[in-house]
């Protein structure tokens, strides 16, 4: 009896024990922001690749040893999907102090209160050094909401001996220069001048934000202030132009060649040609040592345009210490922080003086550079996602249609319906 | 001695709720919370982001069904199921039979049928991709036979067969397990007893086997469905989480997690999922009901 009686104080002490250690872990998962009279901040970010978090650790370690009073954690995303991980966090109150905020998604957050304005921080002239294109991506109604912190744009890779091979003398700089290139290229390559692995003179990803820089040269646009003008005459007549290229056979995806990525196919000399940004050069270093390429703006039609990659450092708004949080920001789009991303390499500065220095150090990639003059960001205002998706099931089905199909889609029923659709839904 | 009799029951009452705690406070904060709150919020419009959220009655359900996307997600999941569970459950069997029978090696069979479950999804979807791509082994097999290529992954009538393939490939041998344990808890006596009124091989299964495994078919059906209702890593690797192409392979789930954090609506994705929670439990009581003398 004595033993039953032990045997079952055990057991509730066990089962307490149990239940204390769930509790003290359940209670244990809120974060300590301050420790030993230092400041901790946290700063919210995606790994894109070991290179990119060195980068941002060397970014901190310089703003430490400048504020020595601040400590900075870099808080990497779980999963694939920043975004999700982010807003999970802002709900669950464990939000980054300052955090990378994709071009495509930031007007969502501003549309949200999520971001705090900048305005307090920063002066005009402060403002004036970096890319104004670039600003423009992370501005509403003039206030700006977050400081880009580097960039890519779409430029043109070619392979330099096959269009030598195919007695093309200088990349394509227009339009009609661009159809006579491929136009040679595909004869070239009939003929067996470009090599055994050669398919299609050039493969771009079915996605409207490859495809919007002839909408742009065309003298349209997709977005613009808060307006969606896709399915403009322009951006028609562009669509159009574009698929009249695909029907010639011209231009392909990746995928019908058995690869996923542009720089695969570019790579093992399936294609001469793809339009993509900065970050296919250490791809194509590490798989194509031997690849003879080439690296230039765009052709243009009635005006020069390209894409805008850029992410930005922004304040959330639920976060403690803002007074800090712009401290480390300013630091982190600083001209010392953007030093180091000109040397690194990997994108470009977003601040004009420094983004020089990257043309210094990689005379090469230039086009990546001065392209920043006459792109505009990728975004299509609130809800950006949403459009995208849908401007990309447009052009895949007109893509569809010109490769599998009858050939017969228009770009401006297609467009003017997506609107109408568009409108409904919002 | 009554007194006491009662006392140590209720102690064993107040013990076993004790005991069943733990359980409670996790279920009530990690499902029945949440449940209850995704039903709440799916009368409001509410983003992860925003700080309030705005009651607007059941315009989320009615949203849904003029939503083309989720019109054509809900498509291809109640076809995902109709197709891929019923072969699923076939193929499951016929391989719990065949590693039930006297063959040799029976478990490597049993090791190598399992081995797609433990296998991690991106693993599998990747597999499958490199197979079925442009060029690939499938390709070059179909341009052997003088047929032409398919584009798999590009052509919006084979995306979706190619997932159902992958899914059936996936989990059959989960289920082979559960019908093989459902297999081996049938009497022999029964076999015996049918061979003496000489019943054949083909008899035996459907009067003796088939009738035995009502309840392991039932919780395979239930399991089957609702995983294949919740269809999410695959798609999301081969389509890079777009369901894609032309929403051809866009399932329930996925279109859930796009609306709730690349739309920011989180109400209209808790409206979603609550609509597909009535479709599955409608569905298990529907086979509770086709089942209904085994599993009472």
């Amino acid at each position: 009896m004595q033993f039953m009686k032990l045997h079952h104080k055990s057991s509730i002490l066990l089962y307490l024990a149990i239940i204390s250690i769930l509790t003290i872990t359940i209670l244990g998962c809120g974060k300590a922001v301050k420790k030993s009279g230092k400041i901790t901040l946290d700063l919210g970010m995606w790994s894109s690749s070991p290179p990119a978090n060195k980068l941002v650790q060397d970014q901190i370690d310089a703003f430490e040893k400048k504020y020595p009073k601040i400590k900075v954690i870099k808080q990497i995303s779980v999963g694939g999907n920043f975004n999700e991980w982010l807003q999970i966090n802002v709900a669950g109150g464990t939000a980054p102090n300052i955090s990378f905020i994709n071009s495509m998604i930031v007007q969502d957050y501003i549309g949200f209160g999520a971001l705090k304005p900048l305005t307090k921080y920063y002066t005009k002239e402060e403002l004036k050094a970096y890319y104004p294109n670039l600003l423009k991506g992370f501005k509403a109604n003039g206030i700006v909401y977050g400081i880009p912190k580097d960039f890519n744009t779409l430029v043109m890779y070619y392979n330099k001996d096959m269009f030598e091979a195919a007695g093309i003398p200088h990349p394509p700089r227009t339009w009609k220069e661009l159809e006579e290139t491929l136009e040679k290229l595909q004869t070239a390559g009939k003929q067996g001048k470009l090599g055994k692995n050669f398919k299609f003179p050039m493969s771009t990803l079915m996605q409207w934000n490859r495809f919007n820089p002839f909408v742009l040269q065309n003298g349209g646009r997709t977005y613009k202030d808060g307006k969606l003008l896709f399915n403009s005459p322009e951006a028609c007549e562009a669509l159009d132009w574009f698929m009249s290229l695909v029907k010639k056979g011209y231009i392909v995806v990746p995928t019908r060649m058995g690869n996923q990525s542009l720089g695969a196919v570019l790579g093992s000399g399936f294609t001469a040609i793809m339009f993509s940004g900065g970050w296919q050069v250490p791809y194509l270093r590490q798989a194509a040592p031997n690849l003879n390429y080439g690296m230039a703006e765009l052709p243009m039609n009635k005006k020069k345009g390209s894409m805008l990659y850029t992410v930005c450092y922004s304040i959330l708004n639920v976060a403690d210490y803002p007074e800090e949080s712009a401290k480390l920001l300013k630091f982190m789009t600083g001209p010392e922080a953007e030093k180091l991303t000109a040397k690194a390499g990997q994108a470009i500065p977003s601040r004009i003086e420094e983004s020089k220095l990257f043309m210094k150090l990689y005379p090469e990639q230039k086009a990546l550079a001065t392209s920043a003059n006459f792109s505009v960001v990728y975004c299509w205002g609130k809800g950006s996602h949403r459009i995208d998706k849908e401007l990309n099931y447009v052009l895949l089905e007109m893509y569809i249609n010109y490769t599998q199909g009858d050939k017969s889609l228009k770009a401006k029923p297609l467009l003017d319906a997506k609107m109408q659709s568009l409108k409904y839904a919002q | 001695m009554k007194t006491a009799i009662s006392r140590k029951k209720r102690k064993e009452t107040r013990d076993g709720w004790l005991f069943l705690l733990p359980f409670i406070i996790l279920v009530s904060i990690f499902f029945i919370y949440p449940a209850l709150d995704a039903f709440y919020l799916s009368f409001h419009k509410y983003s992860l982001l925003s700080t309030q959220s705005e009651f607007v009655g059941i315009h989320n359900y009615l949203n849904a069904f003029h939503d083309s996307v989720f019109i054509r997600a809900l498509l291809n999941t109640l076809g995902l199921m109709v197709i891929a569970v019923p072969l699923q459950l076939i193929i499951a069997l016929c391989l719990a039979m065949i590693v039930n029978s006297r063959i040799r090696g029976k478990s490597f069979y049993r090791t190598a049928y399992f081995l797609p479950y433990v296998t991690s999804v991106v693993a599998i979807a990747i597999i499958f991709m490199f197979l079925f791509k442009d060029g690939g082994i499938v390709n070059s097999i179909i341009e052997l036979l003088g047929l032409h290529s398919i584009s798999f992954f590009n052509n919006t009538h084979w995306a979706l067969p190619l997932v159902g393939i992958m899914v059936i490939w996936e989990f059959m041998g989960f289920y082979m397990i559960i019908f093989l344990a459902g297999l081996q808890n049938i009497q022999q006596s029964l076999y015996e007893a049918a061979e003496i009124d000489g019943a054949n091989k083909w008899q035996q299964l459907i009067n003796v086997t088939l009738p035995q495994l009502k309840p392991t078919i039932f919780f395979n059906l239930i399991i089957s469905m609702s995983t294949t209702a919740a269809l999410y890593g695959l798609v999301v690797v081969i389509s890079k989480g777009k369901g894609g192409p032309l929403n051809s392979t866009m399932t329930m789930l996925l279109y859930i997690v796009n609306t709730a954090f690349d739309d920011f609506q989180m109400g209209y994705a808790c409206a979603q999922g609550i609509i597909l929670f009535i479709i599955l439990f409608s569905l298990t009581i529907i086979s509770k009901f086709i089942f209904k003398e085994e599993t009472d």
